[in-house]
């Protein structure tokens, strides 16, 4: 009897744990396609240019400058203003292939002083080498930093100042910025198109880790991997609001970026001022779908843009110039496409 | 060579800040690592205050900050003596380790040994755990068996052309090349480890090659450090990092950078070596 008992309330707690799992996943199920239709909807239109460059030897300059024209706003911003130019410079070796190349760098500086900036500064902190001197040297923007009698601030040894983090997703509170950063007028970020063997990809966003400062943070800036990559891009870039970015992805890598991968000769320049924007077009230039790079879908809750739908291509299309980047295997899932993508497209 | 040292210590008290510090670069905010290398190369003691001022508990911690800072091992190079002040920040340093990490097979390193951080919480690296060695056995804590930890963190992080980079000589199955100021440091941290001979040696040997090949300010001040703790005199090295100096007195307008120049230097010239451990 007691026994008998026992098995019908068991039958019954079943039936009634798998109807309340069913509702759960229901719900759960509901509120993602929501979620999805809702941020697709919600992302503000963005503007992204693509140019073509088949080598550093092209008309940079004046692709850029015919870029900017794209963008009254950033051009207001940038008159009489103080711009800081962060280019990826990461290592001396293999230079030309993992950094900014010094042509890109050089053009958007003339670039930007023809638009009127009372100053342009170029600032980064590399990542794993204190020695800065040899990565200017080596890589070649040291030569032309001195051509262009151009200042250089080496964002690990900048005074710095603490800056309350709004979205915090990293739980650090604040972080440390270089004063070079925090006073500038208009930040932009110069990186390469590269694959990255922790992020997915290495753009505009990823770019401005540089701008943590090392003589906090150490070589390498190690707390923003124990405290996450993808929530460390997004609390910084808050923070920070650049407001424009240059990818020079005339020359990209693949495979085990952002050091030891291959080079792509991808051919393009792309920029905008909605960094997610362009950091979702120049993925999809290298055959990644954005939506699957956790960073850019955790920016759509700040304003930022990824849907194709949503973004205004200037010059080239994606397709004219899209090439097929080789990604290592953990991030295979990159070159498919979400599995709510097909499905919410058609709400 | 006396000539050119005191054109960079009138640098270096020219740009030392109101506060006693020193900032990388003159003019800015107060920084631990400059002020501990002027300490070191001669400059006014009262950088000494400073640093006294900047000890939250028992660690070095930077303006607006509470939390421990790495340059906690150079302040008590820096400050010197064995007053109570450097004891407790040597016994901070003897409980102060970097956190402990399973490896996965891309990474040939063992993550279960400690050696120093650059911040609370993470992974241990080549330079602080360097520093912290330096510290160590130039307070008398040479046998201890945190040094002896250390001591085999840097002999893992070893990379395949024999010297050190920040602290990773493989990712994915590739080998990663070693730098030239992060081997100086790793190589000052071993020289007195007897079993670390052969290792030393070939380290010794990458550096006088990489040195030479791409000579900066930070990588020949530092050669020049390491090559002297070992009784190797290298003057055309010395004579190159003379050549790199500025008109101001300075090494590219750096404060940390020119007392490092001062003194590898002062080293060059048989004075003293600031990271030579005694006999």
């Amino acid at each position: 009897m007691s026994s008998d008992c026992q098995n019908n309330k068991y039958r019954f707690s079943r039936r009634k744990f798998l109807r309340l799992a069913s509702l759960a996943a229901g719900g759960v199920g509901v509120g993602m396609v929501a979620e999805h239709w809702l941020l697709r909807n919600r992302q503000p239109a963005a503007g992204v240019t693509i140019y073509k460059a088949e080598s550093y030897g092209a008309a940079l300059e004046r692709l850029i400058r015919e870029g900017l024209q794209n963008y009254p706003r950033v051009l207001e911003r940038v008159r009489g203003g103080r711009v800081l130019l962060k280019p990826n410079l990461i290592e001396y070796y293999d230079a030309w292939r993992v950094n900014t190349h010094p042509s890109v760098v050089m053009a958007a500086m003339d670039a930007f002083r023809a638009a009127g900036a009372r100053e342009v500064i170029v600032a980064e902190g590399p990542g794993h080498q204190r020695d800065t001197e040899l990565l200017l040297e080596e890589s070649g923007l040291g030569e032309v930093l001195r051509s262009e009698k151009a200042k250089f601030v080496d964002l690990n040894l900048d005074s710095i100042h603490p800056v309350t983090l709004t979205t915090n997703y990293t739980r650090l509170g604040r972080m440390f910025f270089p004063a070079a950063v925090l006073g500038a007028d208009l930040i932009v970020s110069l990186p390469k198109l590269k694959t990255h063997h922790w992020a997915g990809a290495t753009l505009s966003l990823k770019n401005m880790f540089g701008t943590v400062p090392g003589v906090k943070y150490g070589w390498p800036k190690n707390v923003l991997h124990w405290h996450g990559i993808h929530e460390s891009i997004v609390d910084i870039n808050m923070a920070l609001k650049p407001g424009f970015a240059i990818v020079d992805g005339i020359e990209g890598m693949e495979g085990d970026g952002p050091l030891r991968g291959e080079t792509v000769q991808s051919g393009v320049i792309i920029m905008g001022d909605d960094l997610t924007a362009v950091d979702a077009t120049a993925a999809r230039v290298m055959g990644l779908y954005p939506e699957r790079i956790a960073y850019l879908t955790m920016m759509l809750a700040h304003g930022g843009t990824v849907n194709e739908g949503r973004i205004r291509q200037f010059g080239e299309t994606v397709l004219n110039v899209r090439r097929d980047f080789r990604v290592i295997d953990r991030f295979s899932f990159l070159k498919q496409p979400s599995p709510w993508r097909d499905f919410v497209r058609g709400l | 060579m006396d000539e050119r040292e005191n054109a960079a210590r009138k640098f270096l008290i020219g740009a030392q800040n109101a506060d006693g510090g020193w900032s990388y670069v003159p003019g800015g905010t107060s920084s631990p690592e400059s002020t501990c290398y002027a300490l070191m190369a001669g400059a006014p003691t009262e950088g000494a205050c400073w640093l006294m001022a900047h000890v939250h508990g028992d660690a070095i911690a930077l303006d607006g900050d509470n939390e421990p800072h790495w340059t906690t091992s150079l302040a008590v190079i820096a400050l010197g003596g064995n007053n109570g002040l450097q004891r407790r920040l040597v016994k901070w340093l003897l409980t102060c380790e970097g956190r402990k990490v399973a490896m996965g097979a891309e990474v040939a390193m063992d993550g279960n040994l400690r050696g120093w951080p650059w911040a609370t919480g993470c992974f241990s690296w080549v330079e602080p755990t360097s520093y912290a060695l330096l510290a160590l056995k130039l307070h008398g804590q040479k046998n201890h068996p945190r040094v002896a930890e250390g001591e085999r963190l840097l002999l893992d992080r070893v990379c395949a052309d024999g010297g050190w980079n920040y602290g990773n000589p493989k990712v994915m199955g590739a080998a990663l090349p070693s730098f030239v100021p992060t081997t100086a440091l790793a190589v000052l941290a071993l020289q007195d480890v007897a079993p670390a001979r052969d290792v030393v040696t070939r380290a010794l040997q990458f550096m006088n090659i990489e040195v030479r090949k791409r000579p900066s300010d930070l990588s020949l001040a530092l050669a020049i450090l390491c090559f002297n703790a070992f009784g190797m005199a290298k003057a055309e090295l010395v004579e190159a990092l003379a050549r790199r100096q500025r008109t101001d007195g300075s090494w590219q307008g750096q404060v940390h950078l020119t007392a490092l120049a001062v003194l590898a230097l002062e080293a060059s010239g048989e004075a003293r070596n600031v990271f030579r451990l005694p006999k």
